[in-house]
């Protein structure tokens, strides 16, 4: 059990890592990536953001959107299988909603969680700045939930595999921070200053992930 | 000498400031300081002098380098002149094995009768001179008179003492005629001598070699001879690269790319195509260091980063058990017959549960012990297989000041450490040690082969070694502080085994872990650094509060 937990885990930072191996989030991962103090504060809030909503659209998921999920429904009413006209929460398939129930619960956390900042880590608030409101719409985040709802996690494996993505994500937009810190140093060409060499950095590394590819 | 510099001399003012050829002044350049010491020296402002300049540590990398390509060369040519002889080898075996069902054809072809007048000695000789003879043994024997022997006899034997009939006539003609076909194949077939296919074997030919694995002048030219296409045209297509972005962009063809263009085609398996040599350090050199503004200022291993292109871009020329030989990369008839594979790409395909012993018995062609993997005569990449020669390079480094011994020594650390606590739970470790399997995870027979092998052989088998000292020693690439050196290596060191022994689906990871560590060393010098600035703050206020009552010096940082 803890085996395939401690393996899901590692897929999910080195393999499967949201950012090198499927680039999701990009929007983020390449501009709040300059210095390594924020990429850090941004990487824990997504490892958080991470870790609550894909356990909480997990337990959505398996409860209410999923086929045949709000049997429960039925029985606290009492209606009886045989009864056609009253059994009909069990033939329910509201899978059509995923999206918008999981973006709505990614929105709450963010805000919480801006809130919890702003009151407490008034610095890294400052930071983050807008960036903070725009992890609501990081496909990372969303892909995340995705990933559970399409691969089929139970709600132990949604928690594993919400920490593993959210933290090999933090690890890739904190390492890339770094890289970026000492590349200032560089003597980038002009066409490619910014973004451009971002981008070619983010494909090298990349490719140092892939060996780890086939765990 | 002095010719030279006269020349060059003579040759500097159009490349100098002003000159017609102003923007060509690094190729000038670049030419001058290979052969000389620059004697620009600072005018101005003083600044900080370091006798470690970058030309020294470059060229004293490439010193170190000596062995490793020495050995590279020699070890490349012997396994190639040990699988041409290996070949032969199998050839003879299938020859005689055909030769006896072509003689024994031929036998039964005689007229009936015709051998049963025969003593048994006599059919003995017969046969013995056809069929039984080692091939080798064979060709010595082609000069002996065992078959006309056989023939003095065969004729006594049919034609008797007394005046020979014309039945008896009949029959020796037919039994010496089937015999001479039988002889003729003999000779043919297994006076074959082992040659190089190709431009390489005309060379060698020239200059009287043969490609005979006893021979060291033979080996070591015949490894040569494939080593250095791969290196000219690295440095070829890569020197090129680089001397344009230099004259473009207006700064120097850095002594660098010497080491790189080194580094490079020894990770190569001798086989490599020359043109995807050529598109690997293209991609290491302007992705991988151009773009990023030229030596010193890129992030990742330049060498690593072209192996790591061909790694993933072209995996049949660069893994797999048919690459490794240079003889199979020659000859077509070679390729069919002799399978060469790498240790670790032996143990990595046998079945769950094998163990080191397993691996040695399957791994005939050469033995796939220790020793022979330290010294190097073991199948890989041309510079890879020599911890030996990687050892000598390392105590160069060390001792003239230019590799950092602490990563070397974390890279030796974490791979220990971690394949030990792999080896020994999850590996046959305990049982090896003779002691209770109780704490081992897992059902032994289903643990993949390679966490069977001991730590001590992941020190020799692979790349690890050459890795260490070469690869993750590249000063612009590796961390940069001395506490983050160690955190470097032992980085490196784990990710090696867990690419090697945990992910099945590489065999070898030295390369891909070197990167891995590029890729987090500004990261592990950021907190190494902002570690020291926090303990020295700390420092400073803890003084400064209490001026009056602490004299004790501070513990100074340790990193």
């Amino acid at each position: 059990m803890i085996e395939a937990y401690l393996g899901l885990f590692l897929k999910a930072v080195f393999v499967e890592n949201l950012a090198l191996a499927f680039f999701l989030g990009m929007c983020t991962f390449l501009a709040v990536s300059k210095n390594v103090k924020t990429a850090i504060g941004l990487g824990i809030a997504v490892i958080v953001i991470q870790s609550i909503t894909v356990p909480a659209n997990n337990l959505i998921f398996q409860h209410l959107l999923k086929p045949g999920a709000l049997i429960w429904l039925d029985q606290l009413l009492g209606h009886s299988p045989t009864n056609e006209d009253q059994f009909q929460f069990a033939s329910l398939d509201l899978s059509f909603l995923g999206f918008i129930s999981y973006i709505g619960v990614i929105a709450a956390m963010v805000q919480i969680l801006e809130m919890t900042l702003d009151r407490y880590v008034p610095a890294l608030y400052n930071a983050l700045g807008i960036f903070l409101p725009l992890i609501t719409v990081n496909c990372a985040i969303l892909g995340g939930s995705l990933f559970m709802v399409e691969r089929k996690y139970d709600f132990g494996q949604s928690v594993v595999y919400g920490l593993g993505s959210g933290f090999g994500w933090a690890l890739a937009i904190v390492a890339l921070a770094g890289i970026r810190e000492k590349l200032k140093y560089s003597d980038v060409p002009d066409g490619l200053k910014g973004l451009g060499i971002t981008f070619i950095t983010v494909g090298l590394m990349a490719l140092a992930f892939m060996g780890l590819g086939g765990i | 000498m002095k010719l030279l510099r006269s020349s060059l001399d003579k040759f500097a003012p159009p490349f100098e400031k002003g000159g017609r050829l102003e923007k060509m002044y690094p190729a000038y350049e670049a030419a001058d300081t290979f052969l000389y010491t620059p004697g620009e020296v600072t005018e101005g402002p003083s600044h900080v002098r370091d006798g470690m300049d970058l030309k020294r540590m470059m060229t004293l990398v490439v010193v170190a380098l000596i062995p490793a390509i020495f050995m590279a060369c020699y070890n490349t040519g012997y396994q190639a002149n040990y699988a041409l002889k290996s070949v032969l080898a199998d050839n003879a075996v299938e020859s005689r094995q055909a030769l006896a069902a072509e003689a024994e054809q031929a036998l039964d072809a005689l007229p009936a009768g015709a051998l049963k007048d025969l003593g048994a000695e006599e059919f003995a000789t017969l046969s013995a001179g056809t069929l039984v003879l080692d091939p080798v043994e064979k060709i010595e024997a082609a000069a002996d008179p065992v078959l006309s022997t056989s023939t003095a006899q065969l004729e006594k034997a049919i034609l008797g003492d007394g005046e020979p009939t014309a039945a008896q006539k009949e029959r020796l003609e037919a039994a010496l005629g089937a015999r001479g076909a039988v002889d003729e194949l003999v000779q043919a077939r297994l006076l074959e001598e082992p040659r190089v296919e190709g431009w390489r074997g005309w060379l060698m030919g020239a200059l009287g070699l043969s490609p005979d694995p006893d021979n060291h002048i033979a080996n070591f030219l015949h490894g040569l001879l494939w080593f250095l296409p791969l290196y000219i045209v690295t440095v070829a297509v890569g020197g090129t690269a680089e001397a344009i972005f230099s004259v473009v962009r207006g700064h120097e063809i850095n002594e660098g790319f010497l080491v790189t263009s080194m580094l490079f085609p020894l990770t190569l398996p001798a086989t490599t195509p020359l043109w995807q040599a050529a598109l690997g350090i293209l991609f290491g050199v302007v992705i991988g260091k151009e773009v990023f503004g030229g030596t010193g200022k890129n992030f990742l291993n330049p060498a690593m980063t072209s192996r790591a292109f061909l790694y993933f871009a072209y995996p049949a020329e660069i893994t797999g058990d048919k690459v490794w030989n240079a003889a199979t990369g020659a000859s077509p008839a070679a390729y069919d017959a002799y399978s060469s594979a790498t240790t670790l790409n032996t143990m990595s395909t046998m079945p769950k549960g094998s163990s080191i012993a397993d691996l040695q018995a399957a791994y005939d062609v050469v033995p796939g012990g220790w020793w022979e993997s330290f010294l190097g005569m073991i199948e890989g990449s041309m510079g890879e297989t020599s911890t030996l020669a990687a050892l000598i390079g390392a105590a160069i480094l060390i001792g003239v000041g230019v590799g950092a011994w602490r990563i070397m020594a974390g890279c030796v650390v974490g791979l220990l450490a971690f394949d030990t606590l792999l080896w020994l739970f999850v590996g046959d470790g305990l049982a090896w040690l003779g002691m209770a399997e109780a704490a081992r995870v897992g059902d032994p027979g289903a643990a993949y082969a390679m966490y069977n092998i001991p730590p001590w052989y992941h020190l020799v088998v692979g790349g690890f070694a050459f890795g260490a000292v070469f690869m993750a020693t590249d000063p612009v690439s590796s961390t940069w502080t001395k506490a983050g050196h160690w955190w470097y290596g032992i980085l490196i060191g784990v990710v090696t085994v867990l690419i090697r022994v945990v992910n099945p689906a590489y065999p070898e990871g030295i390369m891909l872990a070197v990167l891995f560590g590029n890729v987090f060393a500004p990261l592990i010098d950021h907190f190494v650094v902002q570690r020291n600035i926090n303990r020295r703050l700390a420092r400073a206020k803890a003084t400064t509060a209490k001026p009056s009552e602490d004299y004790s010096v501070p513990a100074p940082a340790t990193a």
